[in-house]
């Protein structure tokens, strides 16, 4: 338990927050003989106790006082070096409450006469107004001379030693080579290491068999998903739009992207350019362009209703909040709506900074446009496909006498051309989902009684002619239904996904859809595509008559029975309330009303005498009889299905969204974020104005300019930043503690030297990620034991002074990749579309517009590690969401590690788990040896990389026998046991041995242990 | 457990709720007052299990039920009377009303009043304003307290449960039960402090919900509603697996925590320890 806080040390406290340990609050005193450190002791105290109302924020300023402004203060209430003479202490330090400051209205505690003690000190040592430490660009530090030279392997150890040394704590002992070559597989891959690896590096005597190790663990694929893992959190990747209807969206090449440069160690300057600005890059590549989908991981919605300039205020505001957050360490949002209180962002800066995206190309509300990737090989066959069909179309261009004399007989009979339609009477009609089709006398069909959300209409005709060419369906309105219909959805509308023909159980195919009016994003096209996603609906025409044609492929033949069937499959009764069929056997062409006519140039042209047309107007009625021509069907079908190919290429291949630069939309500032306020100054894009000015002399600020200057020196943020995240994914705890938050809000470094000679090295290593990560893990203080001594947690419970290893439970996603990889389950494939392990039925019952059902994957996609998961961010996957995986909304630097009793639920009852431990009982029955101690051994190093101890093989040798005696004599129950999940039972296992090694199985993977890295 | 090692709990949670709440120091070091920390509290009532502690008043309330009934008919159909509406009932919203207002889908259309469909009736000593269709309601109506006081900037479906739930429209925020479980605590050591019922509507629901109204945001995942479903098992995977009975459970479950290594906190609701924080920050 960590001791009482000594009061006395609070004004020079540096807070110390750990989301990993029992500790605390570990106070760094600043020795009195030092000068007082403004950035370090007063600025914090002035930030929490003053700003708020003698701050940055001019909108809330109070006497016209600044205590950030030097200039400002020393002109009023401070005078350098005279702390007696100054107002500012007389203020604070009033022993009156009503005289003192901060007042008491503002809730904000008095200065304690230590922290009085502390300014009066400081002014008395003549004031230095030093900037925020974080925001002064870093310089490389000079390593500390340490007294036990035999300790550090590296830089960073000085820096520790030298820390280490000042609180008089020495470093803990190496920890042995089982729990670090577990510690380091965890680490860097997220993947507990194999036994056989385990026990090839406990016995490997070689000097650099560590180093070896890290080698080979940073050279393995799975570093990059690692990697990915935290930085997918950073820059909120999922799978959906997050808002309202939270709708899929193609997004998981930019995962793959992610996984892809941290495995080739891109460099990091690199890395953030091609996220912020790929599609700026000269030559912008595949993979760029992919990177830039960064740009496009925001929520956005596709809410009926929702206002565009709302939304474009939201993304631009969650770009300004993501960006500055994932990149800078700095709580921008604040400055939506004001100054920020503590830092100095500006709302001009705030809204400066969002002007740099307003080049993006997105939809405010709507479904957003996916941009197709084909892979290398995919642009391989496109473009053989490309060449063959510019030689196919030669042919059809190729004039003869034959065709022109054929085209003088088409226009001709176009002159008298008039589609004639019988209305097709129904012998029957059903409906799937319990309505009642009711055919009225002049052939329409009525629906009523139940409204299920989806339905299939089978409409049945007997005897139907020979030649029909085309159906038509017609929507009908009507007065009872919701908005006159011709749907039965609330709205009036329906979606047609799909119609299929057949006559006498033979299936013919029906193309060229065409209607008198299609709803965006609802062409009729749709409703012959084969796709039960796409449909023909009709907003906003509600309540007016629409029809739709769609030709058969070949003339029909007299059939005894002809079936249509209609199928509904959007939901929420989006199903036809009325409608009529007809068949027409005029020559195809036949389209809808409107649809038919030929487009207006060619009317024009037709209309004129054929010696009187101008060279277009010729072209054009050529190129159309090209297209219809039955002299060309051979030639059309032969381009037609090398389009075909070309198009079954295109629709292989992989979407996202990407960044896509067009002329930038107006960006003002929004008086206290309103977006509905147009008063405020136009801004062009520009960084935070304390930071510095970018220089493009007239040329508007790109993108690329603010990721070069991001990646630039001047930059004081960015290095330290990633460092600091990169320290927390080793060390469970960052050198600043607030990984989102590197402003004077945030804590202080705990070893600002060693942050800065981080960060410069990383910078001067060419921002090489795997040099950072080396630097780290082959580290003294790394390899320390992550035991704490008694007396080590009462000195240090929080563990700031690194004399120890810390010891924390794994990520969400790595907790499944572990019980996966001990069961063998794990699939080692990388990167493709996300998906979908066993979920509880159900669970995405609010999910709406359309409603959607869980389909779990099945195969070896059933067992893809955590990160591929698919992530509905309004529904995350609940057995990710109990481990603190974060919904992906917003930027999470810093996952909350919180432990509760649905963890320990998901561990024991969640299908994954229990099949993940049957399979796990397999394999300890065919990899071990044949006799129980061994077996149970066995597991033990499988899971845990350790020798169970004797009581441990006891108690499980005794549940064993247990479950084994009631298995076998309770058939039923291990039947359903070795049912859990789709993973084959192994021929010849017996199957209550299994059952019992199960429940063995399931104990281990419960284990503390088992989920914890130490 | 004794109430050292218990004051040592409370602290460890509260620094560490404290960082991820992003209070700032100040708030901080109010909250780590080592006086506040030492001494007894004042009055025995102020003793809380949460954040704020003491409390800043003695609690009255037990449990809080806050019915959130997205598509319920409008306040202006049920508690919250406007003569004036029903008076100009047909009539063309004035245009002081609409100007500058974001009125969504209906901009550009001719906005008409209208008035209650049903009328209402003072009921009470306190002549409270109720909607005759709820004579029960009006039968307590000196009993409870009705806000007519609330006011919104959202006026979609997404961002406005956002913000009912979370008081922002920005996502990723606690919910209020999230902030009241973290700020007041609950007397449950073992069950849910802050449960989550969803109902589906006669007509069927007609607006998707998300889980950000009951996440507990940048708070930890402890504090996030629990959602007790109609269906299937009433929490996610609370039910043993297929094959395996009760007792078989409770020998794993006792055959982890006697392996001496701590099985992982709190196995099983409902089960009598109160170590359930031991764990916290130890991990």
């Amino acid at each position: 338990m960590p001791p009482a806080i000594d009061h006395r040390l609070l004004p020079a406290v540096v807070f110390v927050f750990l989301a990993t340990t029992a500790s605390v609050v570990v106070p760094a005193t600043y020795a009195a003989d030092r000068p007082v450190d403004y950035a370090r002791q007063i600025k914090p105290l002035l930030s929490d106790r003053c700003y708020a109302c003698h701050g940055p924020d001019s909108g809330k300023r109070q006497a016209d006082l600044r205590l950030d402004v030097r200039k400002i203060a020393v002109e009023s209430v401070i005078k350098p070096g005279d702390a007696d003479g100054s107002y500012l202490v007389e203020r604070i330090a009033a022993e009156d409450p009503a005289d003192r400051m901060p007042p008491a209205q503002s809730n904000k505690p008095p200065l304690t006469k230590e922290e009085i003690e502390l300014v009066r000190r400081w002014i008395n040592e003549g004031a230095k107004f030093d900037e925020h430490w974080a925001y002064v660009p870093p310089k490389r530090p000079p390593v500390p001379e340490v007294k036990d030279t035999a300790w550090p392997k590296n830089g960073i150890d000085r820096f520790v030693a030298a820390g280490q040394q000042a609180q008089g704590l020495s470093p803990s002992p190496e920890a042995d080579r089982r729990t670090l070559i577990r510690r380091l597989s965890l680490d860097l891959l997220g993947l507990p290491p194999a036994p056989e690896e385990a026990d090839a590096f406990a016995a490997d005597s070689a000097a650099d068999a560590y180093d070896k190790l890290v080698e080979r663990l940073l050279a393995s694929p799975h570093f990059g998903e690692r990697m990915a893992v935290y930085w997918l959190d950073v820059a909120r990747y999922a799978d959906t739009g997050g808002y309202h209807s939270d709708n899929h969206r193609d997004v998981w090449l930019y995962r793959d992207f992610v996984i892809r440069a941290f495995n080739e160690n891109e460099p990091f300057d690199q890395f953030i350019t091609e996220q912020l600005a790929g599609d700026l890059l000269p030559g912008a590549t595949r993979w760029q362009r992919i990177a830039s989908g960064y740009n496009r991981l925001l929520q956005t919605t596709e809410e009926g209703g929702a206002q565009p300039k709302e939304y474009q205020a939201k993304y631009d505001a969650d770009r300004v909040r993501n960006t500055s957050a994932a990149f800078l360490g700095a709580t921008m949002a604040c400055a939506e709506c004001h100054n920020h209180k503590f830092d100095p962002y500006t709302m001009r800066d705030f809204y400066s900074f969002a002007a740099f995206f307003a080049d993006i190309q997105e939809k405010s509300v709507g479904r957003q446009d996916q941009t197709r990737l084909p892979t290398p090989e995919q642009e391989a066959q496109l473009a053989k496909l490309d060449s063959e069909i510019a030689a196919v179309r030669k042919g059809l261009d190729a004039q003869t006498p034959e065709l022109d004399a054929a085209q003088a007989r088409w226009e001709q009979s176009l002159q008298q051309r008039r589609i004639e339609w019988a209305v097709l009477k129904p012998a029957d009609a059903k409906s799937s989902g319990g309505a009642v089709l009711e055919v009225l006398e002049d052939g329409t069909i009525a629906v009523k009684g139940p409204t299920p959300e989806k339905d299939v209409y089978t409409v049945t005709f007997v005897d139907t002619t020979a030649g029909v060419t085309g159906l038509r369906l017609e929507a009908i309105p009507e007065a009872s239904l919701a908005n006159q219909g011709p749907g039965r959805a609330a709205n009036g509308n329906f979606v047609l996904n799909e119609v299929e023909l057949s006559i006498d159980g033979k299936k013919v195919p029906l193309t060229n859809a065409t209607a008198t009016h299609s709803q965006e994003g609802y062409a009729v096209a749709g409703a012959i595509d084969g796709k039960p996603e796409t449909g023909w609906a009709i907003l906003p025409k509600t309540g007016n008559a629409s029809h739709a044609v769609f030709e058969t492929a070949s003339d029909l033949e007299a059939g005894r029975t002809l079936v249509l069937t209609l199928r509904h499959d959007y939901g929420s009764a989006h199903t036809l309330g009325r409608f009529r069929l007809s068949a027409t056997t005029a020559v195809r062409p036949v389209h809808a009303e409107g649809a038919d006519s030929l487009p207006q140039e060619l009317t024009a042209a037709l209309a004129i005498a054929p010696d009187q047309r101008n060279p277009q107007q010729k072209d054009a009625l050529a190129a159309y009889y090209r297209s219809i021509a039955p002299e060309l069907a051979g030639v059309r079908k032969q381009l037609a299905d090398l389009e075909a190919k070309k198009q079954a290429v295109l629709d292989g291949a992989p979407t996202s969204l990407v960044s896509i630069s067009t002329s930038p939309r107006t960006v003002r500032i929004l008086p206290r974020g309103n977006w509905l306020n147009d008063s405020g100054d136009v801004v062009a894009p520009a960084i935070p104005a304390f930071l510095g000015k970018l220089d493009t002399a007239d040329r508007r600020p790109t993108r690329l300019d603010l990721a070069r200057w991001m990646t630039g020196r001047e930059n004081p943020l960015l290095a330290r930043v990633f460092v600091n995240r990169l320290w927390k994914l080793f060390f469970g705890q960052g050198i600043v503690k607030t990984a989102d938050d590197f402003g004077t809000q945030g804590s202080l470094p705990s070893h600002p030297e060693l942050l800065d000679w981080l960060a410069v090295e990383w910078i001067e290593s060419g921002w090489d990620v795997k040099h950072m990560v080396r630097l780290m893990v082959t580290s003294a203080t790394y390899r320390q034991s992550s035991q704490p001594g008694k007396e080590l947690r009462q000195r240090d419970p929080g563990n700031v002074w690194l004399a120890r290893q810390g010891r924390f439970r794994l990520a969400a996603e790595f907790v499944r990749d572990n019980a996966l990889a001990i069961s063998g389950l794990l699939s080692p494939k990388i990167g493709g579309p996300s998906v979908k392990p066993y979920q509880p039925a159900g669970y995405w019952f609010h999910l709406n517009f359309p409603k959607r059902e869980y389909v779990h994957d099945h195969g070896e996609d059933q067992y893809r590690r955590g990160l591929y998961t698919y992530w509905q961010r309004t529904f995350l996957h609940p057995s990710l969401l109990a481990f603190d995986a974060s919904s992906r909304e917003e930027c999470t630097a810093e996952r909350a590690r919180s432990n509760t009793p649905l963890q320990s639920l998901v561990l024991l009852n969640d299908p994954t788990y229990v099949e993940a431990a049957r399979v796990f009982a397999a394999r300890i029955l065919r990899e071990s040896g044949p006799n129980e101690p061994e077996r149970i051994a066995y597991a033990f190093r499988r899971a845990l990389g350790r020798r169970p101890q004797p009581a441990e093989q006891e108690i499980l040798s005794r549940l064993y026998h247990k479950h084994y005696e009631q298995y076998a004599r309770d058939e039923a129950a291990v039947k359903e046991l070795l049912a859990v999940g789709e993973a084959a039972v192994p021929e010849g296992a017996r199957p209550a041995e299994l059952a019992a090694w199960t429940s063995v199985a399931r104990t281990i993977l419960n284990l503390h242990e088992t989920i914890t890295r130490y | 457990m004794n109430l050292d090692q218990l004051i040592g709990i409370r602290h460890t949670r509260r620094a560490f709720l404290g960082h991820a709440a992003g209070i700032g120091t100040a708030a901080l070091a109010a909250l780590l007052d080592p006086a506040l920390l030492r001494a007894a509290p004042v009055d025995p009532r102020l003793a809380s299990l949460g954040i704020v502690n003491p409390l800043h008043f003695a609690p009255k309330a037990k449990r809080i039920i806050h019915l959130y009934q997205a598509g319920g008919p409008s306040h202006l159909e049920t508690f919250d009377h406007k003569p004036r509406l029903a008076a100009l009932d047909g009539q063309p919203m004035p245009e002081s009303y609409t100007k500058g207002q974001p009125i969504a889908q209906l901009q550009g259309q001719q906005l008409k009043c209208f008035a209650p469909q049903f009328p209402f009736q003072k009921s009470g000593a306190s002549g409270q304003e109720i909607c005759t269709l709820f004579p029960h309601i009006a039968s307590i109506a000196d009993e409870i307290c009705i806000a007519r006081s609330m006011v919104t900037e959202a006026i979609n479906h997404d961002p406005a449960h956002t913000y009912m739930n979370t008081g922002t429209t920005i996502s990723g925020r606690p919910s209020m039960g999230s902030w009241l479980l973290y700020g007041l605590g609950s007397e449950c050591e073992d069950l849910p402090g802050f449960v989550v019922l969803s109902s589906l509507g006669k007509g069927g629901q007609g607006q998707p919900i998300a889980s950000r109204q009951w996440h507990s945001g940048f708070l930890p995942s402890k504090y996030q509603g629990v959602e007790f479903r109609s269906t299937g098992d009433p929490v996610h995977y609370v039910g043993n697996p297929k094959g395996v009975n009760r007792p078989q459970q409770r020998d794993i479950v006792d055959a982890a925590a006697a392996i001496s290594v701590k099985v992982h906190d709190h196995l099983v609701i409902g089960r009598e320890r109160v170590d359930s924080f031991r764990s916290l920050g130890l991990l």
